[in-house]
């Protein structure tokens, strides 16, 4: 008697059973997420070890240099995010097929970029008190940074007025296309107006060795982190729009039955 | 003394930032699962 097929099969049923709560309980999943997960993992446990343990201390600022490898690589990252935003939403103008994917991108990366500009704006907050002497300070880098925040707490706000799915689209998209503007301006402030704020330390090469190297795994550990939440946090924006579409089609129905 | 103070600090930095990528993280998962309840049974594009 052969017995291979109907066991096949019903481990084939069990799998796809078993497949399904798992599906509903990591929806937004896949195998790549799964993977660059452990990754960013791994890469903030470096993160922490290299930042808080290896490297070594500053001359002038001691111990207090350890908060760059957090401050810096979180700022860079919601620049990034922030252009990534800017792209996204010039593609979605300028493609004649208006492809809604641009729009979710550059919702998810303005999104994340807040969350990083918000870590960005707290640890620099924590490295000032004891290095100037106070939490915050109305210099040029600093009040150009928490104007681009609020900024794009804006752009979240508009995203979320009601409307169609393209409607919030084009909103967003020429919000967003304003709102990079002031990237270049919060990066250049120290340039240009000379602020309380330390001036560019990598591009003027003033760090090197091991504390270089430890701001470099902090660069690679928030980029890769920021990769990982705007994939996720796209797949939610479809989800999200998907119920809307529902609840449209279903209330569309019932007004028809109502007739 | 001194570096027990800026201890603080440093530590604080990176717990704040810690706790603040899981907080969104947390609250990002939650919201995917409450969206995909509201499409049971759908096959998503990524899947």
């Amino acid at each position: 008697m052969n017995t291979t097929a109907p066991t096949a099969a019903t481990d084939n049923a069990s799998n796809a059973s078993a497949a399904a709560p798992v599906r509903d309980k990591r929806p937004t999943s896949t195998r790549f997420t799964q993977v660059l997960g452990v990754i960013v993992l791994a890469g903030f446990a470096w993160l922490v070890v290299f930042g808080l343990l290896l490297s070594p201390d500053d001359s002038e600022q001691r111990s207090l240099v350890r908060i760059m490898y957090v401050h810096v690589p979180s700022a860079w990252l919601a620049y990034l995010a922030f252009v990534v935003t800017g792209v996204a939403s010039a593609a979605y103008l300028w493609r004649r097929s208006r492809n809604l994917q641009w729009d979710r991108l550059a919702g998810a990366s303005a999104e994340v970029g807040i969350l990083f500009m918000a870590i960005t704006l707290v640890t620099g907050s924590l490295w000032g008190r004891p290095t100037w002497g106070t939490y915050w300070t109305w210099d040029s880098r600093l009040t150009t940074t928490a104007f681009l925040f609020v900024t794009y707490i804006g752009y979240l706000a508009v995203r979320g007025l009601g409307g169609s799915h393209h409607q919030r689209a084009r909103r967003s998209a020429v919000m967003a296309l304003l709102a990079v503007l002031e990237v270049p301006l919060v990066h250049f402030s120290v340039r240009w107006w000379r602020p309380l704020h330390q001036g560019q330390t990598v591009e003027a090469q003033k760090i090197d060795g091991l504390m270089l190297f430890s701001l470099f795994v902090g660069l690679v550990a928030f980029t890769l982190l920021y990769v990982w939440l705007v994939l996720h946090r796209m797949r939610v924006a479809l989800l999200d729009d998907e119920v809307d579409d529902r609840g449209l089609d279903a209330a569309l129905a019932a007004r028809r039955a109502e007739g | 003394m001194l570096a027990m103070r800026q201890a603080g600090f440093v530590l604080g930095a990176y717990g704040v930032s810690l706790t603040a990528i899981v907080l969104y993280t947390a609250g990002l998962l939650a919201r995917a699962r409450r969206a995909a309840r509201r499409l049971p049974g759908e096959e998503r594009p990524w899947q």
